[in-house]
């Protein structure tokens, strides 16, 4: 069985475009657990349901949480992996605090279960794990000043998140899609419409996606039997 | 209250004033984005409400029609005393009089016409949500920028899906063929 933790951002892209069923399907097909954390479940369902305008949302993912598509485990949020992400990066003396407490919980559900993938859609968490110089590039353009980096802190949040591997949604999506779970419509739009719809989707409901990178490379994520099959879905982006 | 925040608040407020009594909506939109460094780097509550304030009276006084309500000229009123409290405490570093000020305003909105005080309230949901999302963009996640202002993860998520904020080269942090391959490894 994989374990899959879900960040906030994954869900409300998914059930926003009314394509949370797609989680039940794949825990269906590849036995796969998707797990969140309290404070991801609190913005989720218990601040939606505050609104008018998320509330049904925070029902629906509530009743995904009851028939246990999606599973609720706790971790203790006292660790330090909070201060080390939020002192790794220095604007004018200042320690920058990037991440909020429900992104340093799946990052710890992630290490506690050692699970197999964070799903995650917000840029800045990704990009301190992946690629962290492109993260202090992105500070410096955008506040206009020097970032310098606090190395220890740097190196001990590395240290205990050197395991985690990142998807988005967007991901999640083309899996399902390649697995024929919008086959559905596929009697209606052809393939590229229906991809393309589904990408589009998810990337205007915050993904954090970059139109460039689909547009150039998608094609080359299909076998190369399927390449002159699947060309008219790199054009379309 | 820092010395260079109050010295930033103290002038944003002056152009302000001037840019209202001119009415000139795109100098006010540019002044919010002034304390954007500082509610970034600091994540101090004065500069982010300024921030969203100054963006929500950018909109305000963009819409004419909401000059013809009867209660247009008490808001008015009352947002010119705001500016003037508000500069004078920050003047003699008074934070909890630059506060009050501050709390008046909002006090103001409450007791304007039932139509023009729901108009107010949107536009200014709706600056919270703008101000987040040019936080985010500035490099703070989106949990912590949807804390700092008080929005929903749901609205900021929303709005960030119609912006370019993703759509730089900045924001790649892998090979898309990288990832499929892994995502797929996870359902076999």
């Amino acid at each position: 069985m994989k374990t899959l933790i879900l960040d906030t951002g994954p869900i409300i892209s998914l059930v926003t475009d009314n394509l949370l069923w797609i989680l039940e399907e794949l825990k269906k097909k590849f036995n796969v657990d998707f797990i969140i954390g309290k404070t991801v479940r609190t913005e989720l369902v218990e601040n939606a349901l505050k609104t008018k305008r998320f509330m049904f949302e925070g029902m629906f993912i509530d009743s995904y949480l009851k028939k246990k598509v999606i599973k609720l485990i706790t971790t203790d949020l006292n660790h330090k992996l909070e201060f080390y992400a939020n002192n790794i990066f220095l604007a004018e003396g200042q320690p920058l605090q990037l991440l909020h407490k429900g992104e340093i919980e799946s990052l710890l559900l992630c290490k506690k279960l050692n699970a197999d993938a964070l799903v995650i859609d917000e840029r800045t968490t990704r990009l301190l794990i992946e690629d962290y110089e492109k993260l202090r590039q992105l500070l410096e353009k955008k506040l206009e000043c020097k970032i310098k980096i606090n190395k220890e802190n740097l190196d001990l949040f590395l240290e205990e998140t050197k395991n985690i591997k990142i998807i988005r949604s967007a991901e999640l999506l083309f899996i399902a899609y390649e697995n024929g779970l919008f086959d559905n419509y596929r009697n209606s739009f052809n393939k590229k419409d229906l991809l393309n719809g589904v990408l589009w989707g998810t990337k205007l409901r915050g993904c954090s996606i970059s139109e460039a990178i689909y547009k150039a490379r998608l094609g080359h994520v299909f076998d190369d039997n399927q390449i002159q099959q699947e060309k008219d879905i790199v054009l379309i982006f | 209250m820092e010395k260079r925040v109050r010295e930033n608040l103290l002038w944003i407020l002056k152009e302000v004033k001037k840019a209202i009594k001119d009415l000139d909506i795109i100098k006010l939109r540019d002044l919010s984005n002034h304390t954007l460094h500082d509610a970034s780097i600091l994540q101090e509550e004065n500069s982010i409400q300024i921030a969203v304030i100054v963006y929500s009276l950018s909109k305000i006084f963009e819409r004419k029609n909401y000059q013809a309500y009867k209660s247009w000229q008490y808001f008015y009123k009352n947002l010119v005393q705001y500016l003037d409290n508000a500069m004078r405490s920050l003047e003699i570093d008074n934070e909890k009089d630059y506060k009050k000020a501050s709390k008046s305003l909002i006090q103001t909105i409450d007791k304007l016409d039932y139509k023009l005080r729901g108009y107010m309230i949107k536009v200014i949901e709706k600056a919270k949500v703008h101000k987040a999302s040019r936080l985010h963009e500035h490099g703070i996640s989106v949990g912590r920028t949807a804390e700092i202002l008080g929005v929903s993860q749901y609205e900021l998520m929303s709005y960030l899906g119609g912006t370019g904020i993703a759509d730089i080269n900045l924001s790649i942090s892998m090979d898309i063929k990288t990832r499929i391959e892994f995502a797929r490894s996870l359902f076999e």
